[in-house]
């Protein structure tokens, strides 16, 4: 091949790539706009969460907002149960949603406590996955990702297990995963189409799973990869200030807060890493030496892997060790919270 | 590894750069070499049918060469060995494929692997048979093995064609061969037009048709009506699709395969349309087989013989035979252009029907269905506008003079052809998802 023959095949290579990645964009861009309209107001779950608690006929004394592990983790009805049983009785309810992280709580937050059923107490989720500013930026810069990735963004936002465990599966099957993958899998799912599918009982969905779909080693390892590993792991200063503003929220409208820790399965706990793990507990210790209560965690070897669908979401059968042991500490905060006011009457 | 899949893209990008930094008859015998390990991939017995065969027609060939009985009485004997070879070879893939005495036709939803090897070693048959008769009639000269092997294991045309014989496919014109930027775009583009017709096009018509074809008495006559035309029109994508992959592939390693079809769903005759349909086959049919009027005809027979679904394959023989006597006597061809095409077009999808039913009580239940246009639900009408658009697209893609779309052939534009291709396998490819990700999804 000479000189003219090499440059001729360049030219055309070059070309070739150049066409090819022009178009690729700009229907990824056409997909996204198409197929992935703008929703106005808040993120997805949420926004359905607050308008579930405004459709309410009464008013909560306890909420609970965090992220799926809690959508799935917390049965409010069982938590009330509890209470009942040791002599205070409670009405809970649960606006935890799938992908959130401390920013999109604490906005949760503010709209409950402005609310008509404005709750007495809030209960608070903290994870690693909660502080996560690399989840934040995946959740919130929606638009400015790019439509694949935002086809995955916005997907992930919907508490639907269902296809995050075939997503897994397809990566246990084909060993090979890669963010465009995840996101054209989405958005061939038709992401905000199955909003009617949406079961705002995280109870129905974990039977759901739990009957079809018990995972293996390697799927949990690919959801694990999926969150934790999608970025760097970041804690940056706006999450935190997303925890603190929480508390100044509830302190303005007169609520107790608390905050909890969900457990996890031993798969999950491989997962996360040292300095991953060293980052959260840094952060964490920063926000109580600022005047935060302690997170609440459950008590060790309460809970065993059988109680996850997967790596991190729980069954029914964890739900509800979850939820009983949940109600202790909030039976606490209420117990406490009615000697300040009677102190303060008095 | 599975033939449309990312091991198997990446193989043939490993072929393709060891091809081009080597030449002469190292590059010839990579070649080879990859076709032997892709057909073992696909099935051990095939490669090492294949490699028997190679040296038994290179041996075969060498003792053709003197007097003319002693010519006669070798190639005979090849062709009787490469019969029997093909037969027990489709003996043993049938136990392979376990699904009794039929091959798996192209269309069918079974497993791939067998399908293909069925299709790999009956086309390695037809490359050593052409080669033999070829060489006895006086169409080669001094031949060495590594011809043989090219001829029996050239890997882009064993799924499905087309049959290449003469000069197109020796080794001293590949081991000169040089690649240029034409053919690298020509190769791509006509890889991705395949890969559309045949997972994009025939998988998403095959949808339909399977549906119809597996309870033809739930479905309206109407209904029966389009899924006839759909069958033909998959038919056609899937076959041709498959040779546009080969035709494209065999580009990129600077190879030119013949044309093997001349838009056949545009014939206005019988006949017409099986002189259009697998045109390299008919081609050398006619020109060393001597069946010039039935050559069209005998192609689609030897075809469907192979695929063994024996009443069905002697109802088309006989079908296909009363349609090439009667239509000259009809003189339909006199008449317009529009009714002789509608005529044929109609009677060649009813042919595709006794083909594709898988009995022969399920085709007297689908014509049943078809003729007295049985009441029940209208189905498949956005397929029904598929094949429209797609016969369409077809004549419009005839009647387009080449200059026209030159611009085509630029880099930049292919490179947006190619993109539009990729993202239409994405999103609109049944198979879509195999092909991606490995597994269907339950909820999509």
């Amino acid at each position: 091949m000479n000189r003219s023959q090499r440059c001729n095949l360049f030219r055309c290579l070059g070309g070739l790539a150049l066409g090819f990645i022009v178009t690729s964009v700009a229907i990824d861009r056409i997909i996204a706009a198409v197929r992935l309209p703008d929703v106005p107001g808040t993120i997805n779950g949420p926004a359905r969460r607050i308008q579930a608690l405004a459709d309410l006929d009464r008013d909560p004394d306890v909420v609970f907002v965090g992220c799926s592990y809690s959508a799935f983790g917390i049965n409010p009805a069982v938590a009330d149960e509890e209470c009942g049983r040791r002599g205070s009785p409670q009405f809970s309810f649960n606006l935890s949603s799938g992908g959130t992280v401390a920013l999109t709580q604490t906005r949760v937050c503010e709209e409950a406590l402005a609310s008509a059923h404005a709750p007495k107490v809030i209960c608070y989720e903290l994870s690693p996955g909660i502080l996560n500013s690399r989840e934040t930026s995946l959740v919130y810069g929606v638009r400015s990702i790019g439509g694949l990735r935002e086809a995955s963004i916005l997907w992930r936002e919907e508490p639907d297990y269902r296809s995050d465990a075939v997503l897994a599966a397809a990566f246990a099957g084909s060993n090979q995963w890669s963010d465009i993958r995840t996101a054209v899998a989405a958005t061939l799912q038709g992401a905000r189409l199955d909003q009617t599918k949406y079961c705002t009982s995280p109870a129905g969905w974990m039977e759901w799973l739990g009957g079809r779909d018990r995972r293996e080693a390697a799927i949990q390892h690919a959801i694990a990869w999926r969150h934790y590993y999608w970025g760097e792991y970041r804690i940056d200063d706006f999450m935190l200030d997303a925890v603190r503003r929480a508390m100044q929220l509830a302190r303005e409208a007169n609520a107790q807060i608390m905050f909890y820790e969900v457990p996890m399965s031993t798969a999950w706990e491989r997962i996360i890493d040292d300095s991953i793990r060293a980052r959260y507990d840094a952060a964490i210790e920063q926000l109580v030496s600022e005047g935060m209560p302690r997170p609440w965690s459950p008590p060790a070897g309460l809970f065993d892997d059988g109680d996850f669908f997967d790596a991190d979401h729980m069954m029914p059968s964890g739900a509800e060790k979850f939820s009983r042991a949940i109600a202790a500490p909030i039976l606490e905060l209420r117990a406490a919270s009615v000697g300040a006011s009677q102190r303060l009457a008095g | 590894m599975p033939p449309i899949s990312l091991s198997s893209f990446v193989f043939v990008a490993v072929l393709l750069a060891g091809y081009w930094s080597v030449s002469g008859r190292a590059r010839v015998w990579l070649l080879v070499l990859g076709g032997w390990l892709l057909l073992a991939a696909y099935s051990p017995i095939v490669a090492i049918v294949v490699l028997g065969l190679t040296a038994t027609v290179h041996a075969g060939v060498g003792w053709m060469r003197g007097d003319g009985t002693r010519g006669r009485l070798v190639a005979a004997l090849l062709l009787v060995v490469i019969g029997a070879t093909l037969l027990v070879a489709r003996g043993v893939l049938l136990a392979v494929a376990a699904e009794g005495w039929r091959v798996p036709p192209v269309w069918s939803a079974g497993p791939l692997m067998p399908r293909l090897a069925a299709i790999g070693i009956a086309m390695v048959c037809f490359q050593a048979a052409a080669y033999v008769i070829e060489v006895y009639r006086g169409g080669h000269g001094e031949r060495s093995i590594a011809d043989v092997a090219l001829r029996t294991s050239f890997f882009p045309i064993l799924p499905a064609g087309p049959l290449v014989g003469g000069r197109k496919l020796d080794a001293e014109s590949i081991g000169r061969a040089t690649l240029t930027g034409e053919d690298v775009l020509a190769g791509l583009l006509r890889v991705a037009r395949g890969l559309l017709k045949k997972m994009v096009l025939a998988d998403t018509l095959a949808v339909f048709v399977d549906s119809v074809m597996a309870s033809p008495g739930d479905f309206s006559g109407l209904t029966c009506w389009f899924a006839a035309y759909a069958f033909l029109l998959q038919f056609y994508f899937d076959f041709s699709g498959c040779v546009d992959i080969a035709t494209g592939l065999a580009r990129l390693f600077g190879v030119e395969l013949p044309a093997n079809f001349d838009v056949p769903l545009l014939s206005k005759s019988p006949r017409e349309f099986f002189e259009r349909w697998n045109v390299s086959l008919t081609g050398w049919l006619r020109e060393n087989v001597g069946v010039a009027r039935w050559s069209g005809a005998a192609a689609i027979l030897i075809g469907a013989l192979w695929y063994g679904q024996s009443a069905n394959v002697l109802l088309c023989g006989a079908y296909i035979g009363v349609l090439l006597w009667i239509w000259p006597k009809c003189r339909l061809a006199e008449r317009t252009t529009g009714i002789s095409w509608l005529v044929t077009f109609n009677l060649i999808a009813l042919g595709g029907v006794i083909l594709r039913c898988p009995s022969l009580s399920s085709l007297v239940e689908f014509a049943g269905s078809m003729f007295t246009l049985a009441d029940g639900p209208v189905a498949g009408k956005r397929y029904f506008a598929l094949c429209a658009v797609c016969l369409a697209f077809l004549a419009a893609a005839r009647r387009l003079p080449s200059g026209r779309i030159a611009f085509l052939r630029r880099p930049v534009a292919t490179g947006v052809l190619i993109g539009l291709a990729v993202w239409a396998l994405i999103l609109l490819s049944p198979g879509v998802r195999d092909f991606l990700i490995g597994t269907t999804f339950a909820g999509a």
